[in-house]
Formats: structure tokens, sequence, C-alpha cells
């Protein structure tokens, strides 16, 4: 049982409460026909259908200019002070309000009893009800109709003029009647007649919207939002507006809408709506392509060399060192969903100055995107294209695409292009040449690529249908109210799936079959409503959490792939920021959401890391180590392809990078991915075949790495978590990881000696491993220096931190760092200024080894000295400042996190969301509001975990799972 | 899109008018625009022209810039004789939306052959108060993001242009300092012909010293553009559901 939502109701007049609706249509009637005639036009007005299309709902001035522009005329407006029956906007204004006022004097007001009885019922709940009307007349009406006493407030033509505001289908008298009575409008529920009502509730975002059709337009209200379609209100009492309420809410709740096109924003809603399957992504760029759009196509694990042609802006950076890797950026391909849509000759997108309507929604239940643009070539001549797109779950080289043309009053030449042709492949995709475009039976085109330097091929092949033809290309005339549809499959096949990626992708194609078209969405759905099952957060008490939530959990799982030559970049398959590189995001951040939703997952990330173990074997030799040093940026070999410096050009500065020589802390994070999966999943498979072997080699690179001291060993010259220092001693994070790295290691040793000796034996054989080796590491990790609590209880991040200069930190540079921080660097490595959490990294890994006393001593250091320069850094603070009762800043820190991409709150979310932050707003949640631990039974949370919870939140449950089960846990206020 | 279909010219027969002309003749005669002239512009708001060019120092110089929804030339007063046009600096601050005068630029450079050059100053001292300095903030890694983002706001300001457009974009240069200062030392330096500003509201607040500044100090040309409306843009998260 939902708690009632439904606060308000704001009715619309003339055809809702009063029966003036036949009142107006005469008076518009009895003056539009003579002036007709006047201006030699034949078509009388009809007080029917051009009644609800141009007039009903609309200003009456408004309605008059846009009757007259359906019949190809236009009158001057003339003035206010002009007569009834002049020839201007106002004259015929004036002309028509006299007729009505007339008919009124003469026959009276009549109200829908049902109306009323409705209105009467909801101020019995204790309802607001309200009125809304462009009327200019309305309070009139309402008066004489004896009802005035029933509506705590009105809004009518004079108001709105009076108050400047736009008349339907701009939303403004809704919303200034709404906060009249001060009710937000997602609690407000607006019943229309007028199809200009509908669409202007819809736009004002109002929970719900009652179409009253009182004339044959049901489907047009129904088309422009409204999400009830009654004949009377007798339909309707309090509990039912409430009920579609509620379900319109909890929808919403399920996907992202988009209302309107900015271009200027349109490169950080091509992020956000990416769909993705893991193996590929495509980011959400309309199907009808802007020349700027950035449709990127990206393929899990399909790398080059940074492209020689560089563009104008890294004229000012140059990336020296790292970037001459084959396999330094992530290839973009194009993209597949392109569909060239000309009507009447002239090629229309977006972002045309005709299109009257755009919608972007993702809908993350089923994770697909649908769109849909409305473009006015004229008054009476629309088209509008929408169309559905995903990328498979049930078949990661598939994507589909369904589009559907719709022409409006007036017949149109429509040619569509949906060929994979792209103009500007080299200056949009310079890692790419055509190798080969070509044909095959059934309408399949494809278009074999190379990319540049790193000889890895791949085919994107398409089929598509219009009809019965199968064709890229059609051309027809369209009827008044007529539609095409477009159907279409997409398939990508690399060299690193296959040696023959076009045989493939043809194969693929010719054995689909149009009947099992929408059965591919069906299944494709069905995968997602499995994921949702094991992952999917209820949040009672709020749409919005559950929304961001959902839309993180959707951004995770379609950017983690199956592929164990892939694992999940900075910015996902959704953006070419980070080129794709895998860092320590990956095992700390985003692993503990899928090793408790989706293991199956989790366990791909940590076979990357083992199918790049051998590169990281490299490494640690080419450093003069032993063991697998795992790259700080990763790419396909585990080479590190971390640039030494960037040269800024203009001014010759270089400024040097030192997170790949020195951010060594990413070795030990894999060993912790590992033990933390093996721990939750008991996988001993895994950890027989490929997780021992990397804490094995992890933990040898430490014997190496660490230099022993008078008393200890150490760590020294290392750059943290916080990458504002550098070269810097016994950072306490990579020491205490290196250390649990240590241990798991020989707990490992000891383990698989126990159970499984054979393949100790052959593990040692094999990597050449002593059999005293787990006693050294076992030393190392006893003699290993790891900062501990002073008399404060604070950890130094690293030796000598606490002596640093003071650093005046303003609050507008948290979350949003200066530029100073990229000239100035080597003036903040000597300042207490940290980038992110680091030491407070280790109470959020390690809870059981920290005291409350300590966790706070530690959060109430550090807290202030951070700018959160990373995008990672304010999950861990809302985590542990909620374990504190921190509430104020858990909320604060939690609620940038949940909406860092939504609210685009680092302005970088055009580059590609952020995964490492969504991960880690799911981790703050449970392991910092809720507290969960796991134990050989299962999860436990905390006993104060629903009080930790923010104050509008009523209830939560998710299920998480522990060891083969899921368990559900649910938490109530 | 036909970058300039009319320039007008506002001619109030000062010394200073006679060179504006000059200056709008010739951007006619590249363009292959019409160019008026009028003595008295009475409603600025209502011309279909996309250049108005006027003196700096005229007296309904700030008027016009602040009423008209046309793209502005103001002329300093010790301008050179015009020569053919061949680049132009444009403030590039990242800002959606913020960024109409690289289209605008950018669209005009194809008409005359013209070389882009966009700036981002940061500038040390937060905010100047102009508008014009770098508005957007860095975080994380600095050879990504930095790189990155530059390119994003060159993009992001020019969303309808061709591949073949934006090819006039020749240079993309950061810089930090005070913004002004650090525009008028590009201009000089690079011998640019003309330097090609949003009009932001902050400086519309500021305006008439920031303006007077740059036009005092300026050798070419400055024109300043409005920014582009493009209607409602909404979505559906966060407050707005709840």
């Amino acid at each position: 049982m939902h708690v009632f939502e439904l606060q308000a109701a704001i009715f619309d007049l003339d055809g809702v409460v009063t029966r003036t609706a036949d009142v107006h249509a005469a008076a518009w009637k009895a003056t539009f026909d003579p002036l007709l005639e006047l201006l030699g036009i034949a078509e009388p007005f009809d007080a029917v259908h051009d009644y609800l299309n141009y007039v009903d709902g609309k200003p009456r001035y408004d309605g008059i200019r846009s009757f007259l522009a359906s019949r190809s005329v236009g009158l001057p407006d003339g003035t206010p002070d002009d007569a009834p029956g002049a020839t201007t906007v106002y004259g015929v204004g004036k002309q028509k309000d006299a007729l009505f006022r007339a008919c009124l004097e003469r026959d009276g007001i009549h109200v829908f009893p049902s109306s009323v009885a409705l209105v009467e019922a909801l101020r019995a709940r204790g309802i607001k009800t309200t009125v809304v009307t462009s009327s200019r007349n309305g309070r009139l009406i309402l008066r004489r109709a004896g009802i005035s006493g029933l509506f705590d407030a009105v809004i009518d033509g004079r108001d709105l003029d009076e108050g400047g505001m736009r008349g339907k289908p701009a939303p403004d008298g809704f919303l200034k009647c709404a906060r009249l009575i001060d009710v937000a409008p997602s609690h407000a529920v607006v019943i229309e007649d007028a199809v200009s009502g509908v669409d202007a509730a819809r736009r004002g975002g109002f929970g719900l919207v009652v179409g009253v059709d009182r004339g044959g337009h049901a489907a047009a209200l129904r088309a422009n939002g409204a999400d009830i379609v009654v004949a009377d209100l007798d339909a309707l009492d309090p509990d039912r507006l409430d009920d579609a309420m509620h379900e319109r809410r909890e929808q919403e709740a399920w996907r992202v809408d988009q209302h309107g096109f900015d271009p200027a924003r349109e490169h950080a809603m091509e992020s956000l709506f990416t769909v993705g399957n893991g193996y590929v992504g495509v980011r959400g760029a309309p199907d009808t392509l802007l020349p700027g759009s950035q449709g990127d196509l990206f393929v899990a694990g399909i790398y080059d060399r940074k492209h020689a042609a560089r563009p104008y802006s890294e004229e000012e950076f140059l990336n020296i060192g790292g970037g001459d890797s084959l396999h330094a950026e992530l290839v973009s391909a194009p993209f597949p969903f392109r569909i060239v849509l000309q009507v009447d000759g002239v090629p229309l997108d977006p972002s045309d100055e005709r299109t009257r309507r755009y919608r972007r929604r993702l809908d993350l239940k089923r994770a697909v995107l649908q769109t849909e643009t409305n473009f006015e070539l004229a008054s009476d001549h629309h088209v509008t294209i929408a169309s559905t797109r995903c990328a498979s779950a049930a078949e990661p080289h598939l994507l589909l695409q369904a589009a559907t043309v719709t022409v409006g009053d007036r017949a149109a030449d429509v040619a569509i292009d949906a060929s994979l042709h792209d103009p500007d492949l080299g200056a949009n995709h310079p890692h790419l040449s055509v190798l080969e475009t070509g044909s095959a039976p059934g309408g399949i085109e494809f278009v074999r690529y190379g990319t540049q330097a790193s000889s890895y091929e791949l085919c994107i092949a398409s089929r598509a249908r219009y009809g019965n033809d199968d064709t890229h290309r059609w051309r027809t005339e369209i009827n008044a109210r007529g539609q095409i549809k477009l159907q279409r499959y997409v398939v990508v096949y690399t060299t690193r799936d296959t040696d023959d990626p076009r045989s493939a992708a043809i194969r693929d194609l010719a054995a689909r079959d149009w009947h099992r078209f929408d059965d591919a969405f069906d299944r494709h759905a069905a995968c997602w409503h499995d994921r949702w099952e094991a992952s999917d957060i209820r949040v009672a008490g709020s749409y919005a959490t559950e929304q961001a939530l959902r839309f993180n959990s959707y951004h995770l799982h379609s950017t983690a792939g199956t592929k164990p030559y892939a694992s999940v970049g900075a910015r996902a398959l959704s953006g070419r920021a980070y080129e794709g590189h895998i860092f320590w995001d990956v095992e700390i951040f985003m692993l503990p959401f899928y090793v408790h939703t989706a293991p199956e997952l989790a366990l791909n990330a940590l076979r990357y890391r083992y199918h790049t173990l051998d590169g990281a074997r490299q490494r640690a030799r080419d450093c003069s180590t032993t063991g697998a040093n795992f790259a700080w940026e990763s790419t396909v070999t585990g080479e590190d392809v971390t640039p030494d410096k960037i040269l800024l050009k203009t001014t010759g500065r270089e400024i040097p990078i030192f997170t790949g020589a020195q951010q060594i802390h990413v070795t030990a994070d894999v060993a912790y991915g590992v033990w933390r999966y093996w721990d939750a999943t008991h996988d001993h498979v895994f950890m027989r075949e490929a997780g021992a072997e990397l804490l094995a080699e992890t933990a040898r690179y430490w014997v190496t790495r660490c230099t022993r001291g008078p008393k200890h060993h150490h760590i020294r010259g290392v750059v943290g978590p916080d990458e504002y220092h550098h070269g810097v001693d016994d950072n306490a994070y990579t020491n205490w990881m290196a250390r649990f790295n240590l241990e798991r290691a020989v707990e490992i040793a000891a383990w698989l000696t126990r159970d499984a000796p054979d393949r100790w034996s052959e593990l040692c054989e094999r990597i050449d491993l002593r059999h005293d080796e787990p006693a050294e590491w076992n030393a190392l990790a006893g003699s290993l220096f790891c900062p501990g609590p002073d008399a404060r209880g604070v950890i130094e991040q690293f030796a000598g931190f606490f002596d640093l200069d003071e650093y005046p930190l303003a609050a507008e540079e948290r979350l949003k760092a200066p530029i100073n921080r990229l000239f100035d660097w080597d003036k903040i490595n000597r300042m207490k200024l940290i980038k992110q959490a680091d030491t407070l990294m280790l109470p959020f890994l390690f809870p059981d080894q920290f005291t409350p006393e300590q966790l706070a001593a530690n959060y109430h250091y550090y807290e202030p000295l951070t700018d959160h320069g990373s995008s990672l850094s304010p999950a861990i603070h809302g985590a542990l400042a909620a374990r504190l009762g921190l509430a104020a800043d858990a909320g604060r820190y939690w609620r940038q996190s949940l909406w860092l991409d939504l609210s685009n709150a680092m302005t970088n979310s055009a580059l590609g969301v952020h995964p490492a932050c969504m991960g880690g707003t799911w981790q703050a949640l449970v392991f910092g509001f809720l507290d969960v631990r796991f134990g050989d039974d299962g999860p436990t949370w905390a006993d104060d975990a629903a009080a930790r919870l923010p104050a509008s939140w009523r209830s939560l449950a998710m299920n998480l799972r522990w060891r083969g089960t899921t368990h559900t846990v649910e938490v109530k206020r | 899109m036909k970058t300039l279909d009319t320039l007008l010219v506002l001619d109030d027969s000062s010394p200073a008018s006679a060179r504006a002309r000059e200056y709008a003749e010739r951007f006619a005669a590249q363009t292959g625009a019409a160019c008026e002239v009028r003595t008295k512009v009475a409603d600025l708001g209502a011309i279909g022209t996309h250049l108005l060019v006027v003196p700096s120092g005229s007296p309904d110089a700030r008027a016009i810039v602040e009423r008209t929804a046309t793209a502005v030339m103001l002329t300093p007063a010790a301008l050179p004789a015009p020569r053919p046009l061949w680049r132009a600096v444009v403030p590039l601050t990242g800002q959606p939306g913020g960024d109409a005068a690289l289209e605008f630029t950018v669209r005009l450079a194809g008409a005359l052959s013209m070389q882009v050059i966009a700036v981002h100053v940061a500038d040390p001292n937060a905010d100047s108060g102009t508008g014009l300095e770098a508005a957007a903030h860095y975080a994380d890694a600095a050879h990504h993001e930095y790189p990155q983002q530059l390119k994003e706001f060159v993009q992001r300001a020019l969303p309808q242009c061709s591949v073949a457009e934006r090819a006039a974009l020749t240079d993309l240069v950061l810089c930090r300092g005070d913004v002004i200062a650090e525009l008028l030392t590009l201009v000089r330096e690079r011998d640019a012909d003309l330097l090609v500003v949003t009009w932001q509201g902050r400086l519309a607040r500021k305006g008439s010293r920031l303006l007077e500044r740059l036009a005092g100090a300026l050798r070419c040309p400055l024109v300043i553009v409005k920014p582009v409306s493009h209607g409602p843009f909404r979505l559906k998260v966060g407050e707005d559901l709840e």
C-alpha cells in the first residue's frame, strides 16, 4: 500500500467543468465564417475538427492566428482598441467574445454534474482543487455557475495576460497555479479536454494528466501525453487518480526522459543515453545525426595507436611516452544507427529550426533507447520519426533498430538512407580505414575496417527492411496520416573474436528471420529482467533515487562483458575520455557491485587481469622487480600506456605524469579483487586456475619492490590514490594493500597445499615458485611498515604529510578543481591538499580494523583537506559519514555521487559516464548507510541502518548474492 | 547556411564611421553580402541583418550592443585601413551555449578563407567577471581530462558545422592570466584581424567598461555575437522527478 501522493487537482474549465465548449465553438463559427467568406475562402469553420485542433484551449488571439494559418491566411494583429468585427486579430477576438457573452446571457451556464461531484470528492479528501483556463471569462463563468467556492485558486485568461504568462501549450498557467497552492507539480493532476492543455501539463511535469474526450479525439490526447483518457469524469474518483499517479511515477522511475533539444548539451546526452552490452557500446546520438554528433560505436578490446593526424586540441597537449603504444586508445567506429531522412527533398535532423518536438527516453527496464522527433514543415505539414534501439544483452554481436516515419495531414515525399556509409570517416574515426565495402544476398550491406597500427579488423554489417523490401535506401510518397516502418539488424565482429569477421557477420545476418525481429527485442528485455531481479534497489519514498540507482546499474551492466580480453574502462563504452584505459577503478569501485549482483561479470573482470598477467610480469622485469606489476593504465597486453609527461605546445612547458611509474597500489588492488570475489563466491575453480597465480605473482612483486630499513620494510617513491602528491614514502593505502596482498597470498598457498596439492605443485613448477616463498611473503607482511593511528587516532597519509604546508581550500574548488592543479603541480605537491579519499580508503575497505573513534578522527582530519578532484571521492566520504552518523555529510556526498552524471556535476559527462563513481555509489549505500557485513550465513546490516537512510525514505529493499545464494536485505523505518 | 546576408553600417558622419564603412565594405566584398548604410538605427530588434557595423566610439554603440539580437562589429577609432581578413581569435569558455561566437566565426571563416584561433583563458583569480574566461573546471587525470575537455568545448560550440567548416579552426590555445590582457596579447602576437566574443550576461552587467577596455586597446574590430536560444530543454531526473 503506497502513501497517498495526490495533493492537488487542476481542472480546465470549458468542456471539463462547464458545458461551454459548444458555446465557444458556436461563437467561433459565427465569427469565422463571415470572415472566411470575406477573405474568399470557401471552406467554413468546422465546429468540431477546427475547434479542437486550432482553437480549443489556447488563448483567444493565439487561437485566431492558429486557425487562420491553417487556411494559409493571416490578419494584422491590430490593437486592443480595435472594435469588434474589425479585420484584425484583436477585432476578430472581440467579435467572438461578444457573441460568446451573448450566448451565456441567453442560455446560462451548464456544468457537468460528474465533474462537480469529483471536485467535491477530492475536497472531502483534503485535496486542493483549482481551475486554469485560457478563457478571459473564467471567473465570470464560475460565478455564474455558482461553483466559485469549490476552487482554492483560479487562473484565467486575464491572469495570463496580466502576468505575462504564455498560453497553452506552454505550462506557465499550470505552474503558476501549483505555486499559488504550494503543491509540487509532480503531486498534482491536470484534467484537460484540449490537446494543447494536455501538452502543457506534460511539459510542466505534472504527476498525472487526464484527458477528457467528449469529441472523438482520444488518440490525439494520448499522443500528446494524457496518461488516462475518459469520456466523462464519472469514471474517476480520488483513489483511482492517486493509483494512476503512483503507477505513473513508478514507471517514470524506470526511465530517463529528455524533452527538447539543445545542441550544446547534446554530447552529454549522448553519453547518458548510451546503449551497450559489454561487447559494444553506442552513444545515444539521434538516428538523424547532426554534423557535430559524436555517435561513436566502441567495441571492447579494440585499441589502436594514438592517431598521427592530431586534431587542433591536441596540439596544445602532446602526450609523451605511453601514447606510443600500439594499443594506446580505444577505437571509435562509425554510428551504426544512422538514418539520413529527407522530406520533400529537405534533409532533417533535430537541430533543424523546424523541429517542433524532440523526446529521448532511456527505458531502463527493457534497456532500450527511444527517440521521437517531430518536424513542422508547415502548419499542416508534420513529419515524425520515432525509433527504438538496443545492444542485445542476449547476443553480444547484435544491435537492433526499429524506426517509424509518420506524416501528418499532408502527404510527403520521404527518402531514407540507412546505409553504413560515413562520409566523414577520416575526420571522425581516424583510427580506421575502410578495407572493403560490399553487399550480400538478403539486402545485407557490410563495411570491413582495419585499424591503422594495431592490425585489428572489424566488420559492421547491416540488414534493413522497409515494409517487405530488403533495402537500406527507400524513397516513397507517404499519404496523409500514413507511415512507413524500418527494421534493422546490425552485427559487429572483429578479429579478436574470429579470423574472418566479414564471413561471421554475413553468416549471422543471413540466418536472421524478419519474423523473429520483435522476438530479438524480447529476448534482450528478458535478459534485463533477470538482471533487475538480481540488482534492483527499491526505495519507497524517493522515485528520483530509485531512478538514479537504476540508471547507474544500467550503465554498470551495459559495459561489463564476457570476453576475457576486455574489462571496463574509466568511461565505460560511452565516451572517448580516458581512451578506454582500465584502472584500479574496476577492482576497488566496480567489482563489489558485480560480485553481489552478477558474479559472472566480476569473474570476467578478473579473467581480464589474468589475460594480461604476462604483460604485468614483463612490466615487473622492466622495473627490475619480480612477479607481476600491473599497469596503472591497461589496455590489451598489460603494458602500461600512461604517458610520462604532457607538453603544452603554446608555452613549451612540460608537465610530468607520475602515476604510470608510481601508482603501484594497482597491483595490490588486483589481488584485493581476486580475494573479494573468491570470498563472496567460493569459486574454487577460478582460484585454482587463475586466482592463486595472480595472488602469488603480485605478492612476489612486493618482495622486490619493498626496501629494508632499520626496523621495517618500506615502500618508497609512490603515488597513492591522492594523485596530488608524488614520490612519497610509505603511503598508508599502498602499504596496507600490499600487506593484504602478501597475507592473502600466504593464505591461498596454504589452502592450495592442503586442498589441491597437485595444482599447487603444478603452479610452483610453472611459475618457478620456490616452496619457501610463502614464508618469505609472510615475513614481509609482518615487517612492512603500515602506518597506524597516532595519538589522535589519525593515520598519516604518507611519511611527512603532517609537516606539509596548509592549503586554504575554498568551497568552490570542491568537486570542481581549478586549472591551477595542472600548472602548479609541484607547488600542490608540498601542500596539505588531497584530490580524493586516500587514507580514508582504509576504513572503507577494512571497517573491522578501525574503532569508531579512529574512523571519526581520520574522517574529520582528511575530509576538510579534500577537493574531490576525482569522481571516486564523494562516495567514499558519503559511506564513512553514514557510518559515523553524520547525516548531513553522508546525504550530501552520496547525492553528489548518485547524480554525478545525471546532473553533470563535474561538467565532463559529455566525455562519457563514470562507471566507477556508479559502483562507488552502490557501495556507499550498501557498505556505508546499511553497513552490510558478510558472514557464513550471508549478509547482516547495522541495527540502526534505517535511521541512517535519508529522511524521505520509508524503506529500502535489495538483493545481494553471497556464495551462490540470493539474500534479500530489507530495511524499514 | 549563408553566413552573412546583409551588413548594416551606422554612419554618423564621424571619421570613425568612415573607417567602419570601409571595413563593412571589405566584409561585404569578401562574403558577397549586401551592405546598407544608415545614419540612425530606429528599431534594431526588428532588423533582419546578420551584422551591424558600429564605430565603438559612437554614443549609440552600447545601446545597440545591448538591444540587438544581431551580431555587432565595433570598429575602434584607431583602426588601420582594412586588408583582406585572414585570422580571427575567439575566446572559448566551455559553457554550454556560451560560445556562439565560435560557430559564427567558423562559418564566417569559410566565406573569407580565414583562419580561426580559439583560446581558452584560465584566470587564476577565478571569476574576472567578463564571462569570457574559462568557465569550466577540470578534474582527475590531467593528461586525459584537459585535452578531451578542450576538444569537447570546440565540438560543443560547433554542433551544426560540418567537418569541412570546422577545418577553419587551426589552433586551440590554453593560457592563464587576466582574460582581457591574454586576448589582447594573442590578437597582437598572432596578427589577428578580428576578435570575436560571445555576449554574456556578465559581460552585459559590466559591459561598458570591459567593452571599452577591449575596444580601446584593440587594433582590429571586435565582433560581439549574441547566444542562440534553443527553446526549452528538460531532463526529467532528480528534483524534477521528485
